[in-house]
């Protein structure tokens, strides 16, 4: 039984491990999340997509080149942003699968912030993680965000890091991000 | 142990109410705006159309300015403003006081909003190239810096937008905005909280502390 | 800085244009209010525009141009709506982030 468990987890961890070294996580874990949200904002727009889409996005202006830069540099965004009504709808075990893929080898912890209070409801997590590729290039990022009523998972997967975030976000029309100060 | 202090959060208790701007009454009105509110409903239901002028008239700023600062083009309020008291007319029989006719308008101002904003994004029709008219708020103290809020307010996503909109345009609380946009209070929050974080954090990287 | 104030004095009420109740009625009086039960929820927005939209595209003879068009345009705007939306969150969770750690560290428990 013992022998079984324990190949069972090796199975699980093998594809999640694999998909984690390129920057990008394997965010399947959460979709039991999703079904409890309250409101839920999910997206996953992939290469291929970025690609086809990025002549049409970017505006001309001073920051146009620099945008296709980074845009260029893109290879996935994939975000899972999930409200929920009642406090106790997950709790840490439930994001251990995403937590478990960024301790594999190439991912970076450069931000951490956990605390925990007397409650079974106080607590929160947020946690930054860079990912290097083999040549010590940048491969991906995520940003994660946990409480009990909230939690947001970024995986933005390819050649950037939090500054680049600041660029990108002033020619699509999002106010100005901290990308920058927490990126230096 | 950390105590994890609420972040981010702007005081979203009541805020003091502040008298509404209602426009001047036209002068083909005048006997129907000596009428109760309860009674031009009356009488609008029953087909007085004078009566329903004096309700158009009565609320018409609050539907205007919602559409205004949804969509960022005074030519777009006006038609979605026209849209919405059209609609109004529709259902008359089915409204029962005068309160009843401004949640079912801010409501329906609402999601009128929201999808205008999304078919627009469909067609590729981003309205920042179209700003409203200076000089319509006399009473803003510093009228660039207003208007420099109301395009980063219109840089949000339509739903959060919407929040911040209903919540210091029309003054409602979290669970009445829930109510008007069936959203859930937690969500709710959840919007303003980060809207105003975003635009904070815009207002002081652009220099304005 | 008080957001707050300065988002009520952004986001005041403004003046209607002042023929707004007659444009309203004249419209009311050519028809156009026609009964609740007659109409879907922003049905006549929509055929008006699908019906200018094939009128277009039978006249100019691409109606498979223009179709193919519209897709890449759609999906062009799609994506975009969701890169906004995927940063944004990221802007808040970023914001977030920052905001826990400038505060100072608390040796209390809760």
């Amino acid at each position: 039984m013992k022998t079984t468990i324990v190949l069972a987890v090796l199975t699980l961890l093998i594809p999640v491990a694999a998909s984690a070294q390129d920057g990008k996580l394997n965010l399947s874990s959460l979709d039991r999340l999703a079904e409890r949200a309250s409101e839920k904002q999910e997206v996953t727009i992939d290469e291929s997509m970025l690609k086809s889409v990025t002549p049409g996005l970017v505006r001309p202006g001073p920051k146009a080149d620099a945008a296709k830069q980074v845009l260029s540099g893109l290879k996935g965004v994939y975000v899972r942003n999930y409200e929920f009504e009642k406090d106790k709808a997950y709790s840490m075990d439930d994001i251990a699968a995403i937590r478990k893929q960024l301790s594999s080898a190439g991912w970076m912890k450069i931000v951490s912030n956990e605390e925990k209070g007397k409650g079974p409801n106080d607590w929160e997590l947020q946690e930054i993680y860079l990912f290097k590729q083999q040549d010590g290039k940048p491969g991906g990022l995520v940003i994660l965000n946990a409480e009990p009523g909230e939690l947001s998972v970024v995986n933005i997967v390819g050649t950037i890091n939090l500054a680049d975030l600041d660029g990108l976000g002033g020619i699509l029309g999002i106010p100005h991000n901290v990308g920058n100060s927490l990126g230096k | 142990m950390v105590t994890a202090a609420p972040f981010g959060r702007t005081d979203t208790a009541a805020l003091p109410a502040r008298p509404v701007a209602v426009a001047a009454p036209s002068p083909h009105c005048a006997a129907a705006q000596d009428v109760s509110s309860p009674d031009l409903l009356t009488l609008a239901k029953a087909g007085d159309q004078a009566a329903f002028a004096a309700l158009i008239r009565r609320h018409q700023n609050m539907v205007f300015s919602v559409a205004l600062h949804m969509l960022r083009s005074r030519p777009a309020a006006e038609d979605l403003a026209q849209e919405v008291f059209l609609e109004l007319y529709r259902h008359l029989s089915r409204l029962e006081s005068d309160a009843h006719v401004v949640s079912w308008l801010r409501r329906v101002a609402s999601h009128r909003c929201i999808d205008e904003i999304r078919r627009r994004n469909h067609r590729q029709e981003f309205a920042t190239d179209t700003l409203p008219e200076p000089g319509h708020s006399p009473q803003t103290r510093d009228v660039f810096g207003a208007e420099r809020l109301q395009a980063m307010v219109a840089e949000l996503p339509e739903k959060a937008r919407m929040v911040v909109v209903l919540r210091y345009q029309e003054e409602m609380e979290p669970t009445e905005i829930a109510s008007a946009l069936s959203m859930p209070i937690n969500t709710v929050k959840s919007h303003l909280r980060r809207s105003i974080a975003a635009l904070r954090e815009s207002l002081m990287s652009r220099g304005r502390v | 800085m008080n957001m707050d104030q300065e988002l009520r004095d952004a986001l005041q009420r403004k003046q209607a244009p002042p023929d707004l109740a007659d444009r309203v009625l004249a419209r009311i009086n050519n028809g156009e209010a026609a009964p609740a039960s007659n109409r879907g929820p922003g049905s006549s927005g929509v055929f008006r525009w699908l019906a200018a939209a094939a009128v277009l595209a039978i006249a100019a003879g691409g109606a498979e141009t223009y179709y193919t068009q519209q897709q890449q345009a759609a999906e062009t705007a799609r994506v975009k709506q969701e890169l906004q939306v995927a940063l944004q969150i990221t802007n808040d969770t970023l914001a977030r982030v920052q905001s826990k750690l400038s505060q100072p560290a608390e040796s209390s428990g809760r």
